[in-house]
This record gives structure tokens, C-alpha cells and sequence, in this order.
């Protein structure tokens, strides 16, 4: 229950009060930000109510907690090769999800945008099919194509290119529809077509943001592949998983300590590529 | 003038040309390794394609389903998980940001501590986090919504100190100098500038826990995956579909009403 208390204090600290504030704004521009969050602290309690949850179970297995983190922390080399070829297994699946979810998806993005498509029906059709792919969370389709292509990390791969090529897609489509009617038209009355007005104009218009959006999905994309192998596929969430369903967790400390140092690692190199970006 | 202006230009598109050939070259070595690695061949999945389209057609559709009555119950643990934690979490990390953001908690050690937590909690996924907490919780709906709280709470934390950071600059300096404390200038200044960013970022923290929570259950922590799991497992291609459907439809209803709010709360 120290929860939900602490929920509604949230909400409340969370809340200045108006009346002695100088006005900066027209009285009640602020209203519909307050009401929305007086509903969201109403609904996360009643989310806890639907719930209800076993607390008392959860307390009495914190030490148990403890326990697992300390085992997980005593970090064990047992196979530790193991650990590191899938670990390049997972790597090596996300650059190929995101190298070739960004090749489709640069096509499937000029097909779906409305300026550029040859068709603007098409342009709807492949809109609405990429928001479906979206909805439905990559681990699902992973176990879809785990089940009639078998494992393997051509499967893993296959898994993550419905959301890679899904994100692109959209992602392209935006960028391309961005891209001014005028330019168009300039590029139309000079006798340029279809092909040449896409090199020509609309890619180099989207260059820039393409190198922060693919640092963005490679982010994502590892995360995802990482928990492939919790569901079937291979690489380092198997091994993962395997070490901890066989009790060694020194083991599996290990390989979430390098899940970890490697996601590290592409946040920061993605932090600063962003602001290298900004500048230009 | 002029001719200073003149090179400018120049330098610009020389340097994003050149930041674009980079990038080239590094998509390229990646690409090449990671071929050479995993010996992935694109064309051989092209060819065993037909396998897919057969069993997405025979297997997969027409949906078939008759437990509606623990879909929906499934369906409604899902959402309060995902709202939820995602509650919980956002008070937390407000919490926590004001230690982790510089410009107003002046403890060095204190930032550098917040963020690192931040971002362990932020960089393992949630389902690692949920297989680890399942080993010490065992299975059920409270070890879902602790792992969701985890790796929301890092998100969140680091989000909101970046929000914090953009606004804090110059007001804080301005309503010092008039002698304001503390307190008035967090509650005066820079909570309601800060506000409508924590609540996108909240609101994109609701879109991406419920695609989470879907995703639990095959860990054995509670919410809808449990069910999909098990009819994926059991080969029950027609129920599994139905189950999927009813995900997607509900994970698009709630990015409609997230993005809905996100306009009346933004302006």
C-alpha cells in the first residue's frame, strides 16, 4: 500500500499552486495539464486495485533478492567463450536487422509517403500495414518465424526486420513527405522522374536525420535482440537464460554485465553523434 | 561580409559530407563483419519464404478462439500492469532527478551516483530484468510490474534530468539573484516549465511498458504473454492469432489516446 501513498503525494508535489504564481500565461492554460494528471494518479491506483497484488509474498522474498544479486555479482568464467560468441551472435544480428531494415525500409518509406508514392491509395495501404507490424511486439513475431523457419540466427534475423523495417518505414515516410511540394514541382517541370526526383532531392533532404535515427534503432534493436534468445532464438539471451534455469548464476551475472557495458557503450557513442548533429 | 559567409557555407556541407562518408564506411565494415560472422545469407530466406506466406495462411489465420472471458481479464491485468508501473515509476524518478540534475542538487557525487543507477537500471531490458526477479520472486503479477518499475524507473530518470537540464539554465540564475530559495524557484520556475516534457516523456513511457507487458508473460511474469505463450507452445496457431489481434488492437488504441493527450497537454 506505501505505494499508491506515495503516488498520491507525487501527484500532489507535482501540482504548484497557481493563485501565487505571476500570471505568464492566461488563467487556466495549465487546466488541462492538471486534470491530466489528477486522472493519471486515479488510474495508476486503480491500476493496483485491479491487480491486486501480493505484497506481503514480495516482502517476505526480498532476502531471496539478495541473495541472487550477490550469486549474480560472484561472476563465474565457466564458459566464458560461450558467453562471448553469443554475445557476438547478438551483435552481429542487430547490425543485419538494422542494415537491412534500413535498406527495405528506405523503399517501403518512398512507397509510403504520400508526395512521392505512385499511387496514393498505396501510400495509405502501407501506412496502415506498418502501424499493425509495430503493435505487435517483436518478440511475438520472433516466435512466429521461430515457428516455421526453426532456430538460427537467420530466424532472430528475420524476428527483428518486421519492426527494424516497420520503424524505417514510417521514419522515411515522414522525412520524405517533409520534403517541399515545390521542389517537387521545380524537379517535375524539368523533366525529371520519378527515380531522379528521389535521388536527386528527396534522399539527400533526409541524410542527416537518417544517421540519428539508425543510431537510435541500432539502440533499440540490441535490447530486442538481446531477448530473443530468452524466447527460443539464439545469442546471448540464451545463454542467459540457460545459466539461470541451471542454477548458475555467476554465469549469467557475467553476460548481463556485458549486455550492459556493450548497451553502454552504443548510448554513449549515440549521445554524442546527436549533439555532433545538432551542430552541423 | 560576404565572403566570409561564402566559406562558411563551404565548411558546413564539407563536413557534413564528410560526417556522411563516415558513417558510410562504418555501416560498411559493420555490415561485412557481421556477414562474415553470422554467414547470413538474405537470398536463402527469400527462398524459403513460401514456408512463411504457408504458414501464415493455413496455420496462422482465420483466427479461432472461444476463452474470451480470460482474454479480456488478461487483457485488463496487461494495461494495469503497464499503468501501473509506469505511475509508480514516474514519481520516482521525479524524485530522483532533482539529485541527479547539477543545477539544483549541488552534490557532485550525488548526480554522478543517480545517473549511473539510471542508466544500469535503464540499459538491461525489461525481460532480462524480469527473468532475473522471477529467480527471487518466483513466478506471478508482482515480479512483472517490480521488473517494469525497474527499467521504467532508469528511463524515466534519465529522461527527465535531461528535461530538467534544458530548463533549469538561465531561470535559475535569474530568480537566484532576486533572492529566491530554493524551494520557490524548483516550485515557481522550474517545475511548471518542466512539466508538459515529463509528461511526454511519461506518456511514451505508457506506449512502450504496454508493448512490455505483452511481452512478460513469457517469463512467467504475469499479464497477456502468459496466455500467447502458452498457445504458441500448445501449437495453437488459430487461438494464438486471435490473442495477437486483440494486442495490436489494443496497443494501437493506446498510442491513439496518448498521442490524443500528448495535443491537449502540449500546446
Amino acid at each position: 500500500m506505501s505505494t499508491l501513498e506515495l503516488e498520491q503525494q507525487g501527484a500532489l508535489s507535482a501540482e504548484p499552486e497557481l493563485g501565487e504564481r505571476i500570471a505568464v500565461k492566461p488563467k487556466g492554460a495549465d487546466m488541462p495539464i492538471y486534470i491530466f494528471l489528477a486522472a493519471s494518479a486515479i488510474l495508476c491506483v486503480v491500476s493496483f486495485f485491479v491487480l491486486d497484488l501480493n505484497w506481503g509474498k514480495v516482502i517476505e522474498r526480498i532476502p531471496n533478492l539478495g541473495s541472487v544479486v550477490a550469486e549474480m555479482l560472484h561472476f563465474s568464467l565457466d564458459k566464458f567463450d560461450l558467453t562471448i560468441s553469443t554475445l557476438m551472435e547478438t551483435i552481429a544480428t542487430t547490425i543485419l536487422a538494422v542494415f537491412y531494415g534500413l535498406i527495405i525500409g528506405m523503399v517501403v518509406g518512398a512507397f509510403g509517403a504520400k508526395n512521392i508514392a505512385p499511387w496514393k491509395g498505396l501510400a495509405t495501404v502501407i501506412q496502415c500495414v506498418l502501424t499493425f507490424v509495430r503493435a505487435v511486439p517483436t518478440t511475438v513475431w520472433a516466435l512466429l518465424i521461430l515457428a516455421c523457419m526453426g532456430f538460427g540466427i537467420s530466424a532472430g534475423i528475420a524476428g527483428l526486420l518486421f519492426h527494424t523495417i516497420a520503424f524505417f518505414g514510417k521514419v522515411f515516410a515522414q522525412t520524405f513527405e517533409e520534403v517541399p511540394e515545390e521542389t517537387l514541382e521545380a524537379l517535375r517541370a524539368a523533366g525529371a522522374n520519378r527515380i531522379q526526383i528521389f535521388f536527386g532531392a528527396v534522399l539527400p533532404a533526409s541524410l542527416t536525420g537518417l544517421i540519428a535515427w539508425s543510431a537510435l534503432r541500432f539502440e533499440i534493436t540490441f535490447g530486442e535482440a538481446t531477448i530473443l534468445g530468452m524466447v527460443g532464438a539464439g545469442g546471448v539471451g540464451y545463454t542467459i537464460m540457460a545459466a539461470v534455469n541451471s542454477y548458475q548464476l555467476g554465469r549469467a551475472g557475467l553476460a548481463v554485465v556485458l549486455v550492459f557495458i556493450f548497451a553502454y557503450i552504443i548510448e554513449a557513442v549515440t549521445t554524442t553523434m546527436k549533439g555532433k548533429l545538432k551542430v552541423l | 561580409m560576404h565572403k566570409k559567409e561564402a566559406d562558411k557555407i563551404a565548411v558546413a556541407s564539407k563536413e557534413s559530407k564528410r560526417v556522411m562518408n563516415i558513417f558510410l564506411v562504418v555501416l560498411a565494415v559493420l555490415f561485412i563483419g557481421a556477414t562474415a560472422f553470422s554467414k547470413f545469407n538474405p537470398f536463402e530466406m527469400l527462398a524459403t519464404q513460401g514456408e512463411f506466406w504457408r504458414f501464415i495462411t493455413q496455420d496462422f489465420l482465420l483466427p479461432k478462439f472461444k476463452n474470451w472471458g480470460t482474454l479480456w481479464d488478461s487483457i485488463a491485468e496487461t494495461i494495469a500492469m503497464a499503468v501501473g508501473s509506469t505511475g509508480v515509476s514516474a514519481v520516482i524518478a521525479f524524485l530522483l532527478a532533482f539529485l541527479g540534475t547539477s543545477s539544483i542538487c549541488r552534490l557532485k557525487s550525488v548526480n554522478y551516483v543517480v545517473r549511473m543507477v539510471a542508466s544500469v537500471l535503464r540499459n538491461i531490458p525489461a525481460l532480462v530484468w524480469a527473468f532475473i526477479l522471477v529467480a527471487a520472486f518466483g513466478i506471478g503479477t508482482e515480479t512483472g510490474v517490480i521488473a517494469l518499475c525497474v527499467s521504467t524507473v532508469g528511463f524515466l530518470t534519465r529522461s527527465f534530468i535531461e528535461t530538467l537540464d534544458e530548463v533549469a539554465g538561465e531561470n535559475m540564475e535569474a530568480l537566484k539573484s532576486t533572492g529566491a530559495g530554493i524551494l520557490p524557484v524548483i516550485s515557481q520556475s522550474i517545475l511548471p516549465a518542466a512539466l508538459p516534457g515529463f509528461i511526454a516523456w511519461f506518456l511514451y513511457c505508457i506506449e512502450t511498458n504496454i508493448r512490455a507487458s505483452t511481452i512478460l508473460g513469457m517469463v512467467g511474469a504475469g499479464g497477456i504473454g502468459l496466455l500467447m505463450n502458452g498457445y504458441i507452445k500448445q501449437y495453437n496457431y488459430h487461438a494464438a492469432s486471435t490473442v495477437i489481434i486483440v494486442v495490436a488492437v489494443v496497443i494501437i488504441g493506446v498510442n491513439i489516446l496518448t498521442e490524443y493527450l500528448r495535443k491537449i497537454t502540449l500546446k
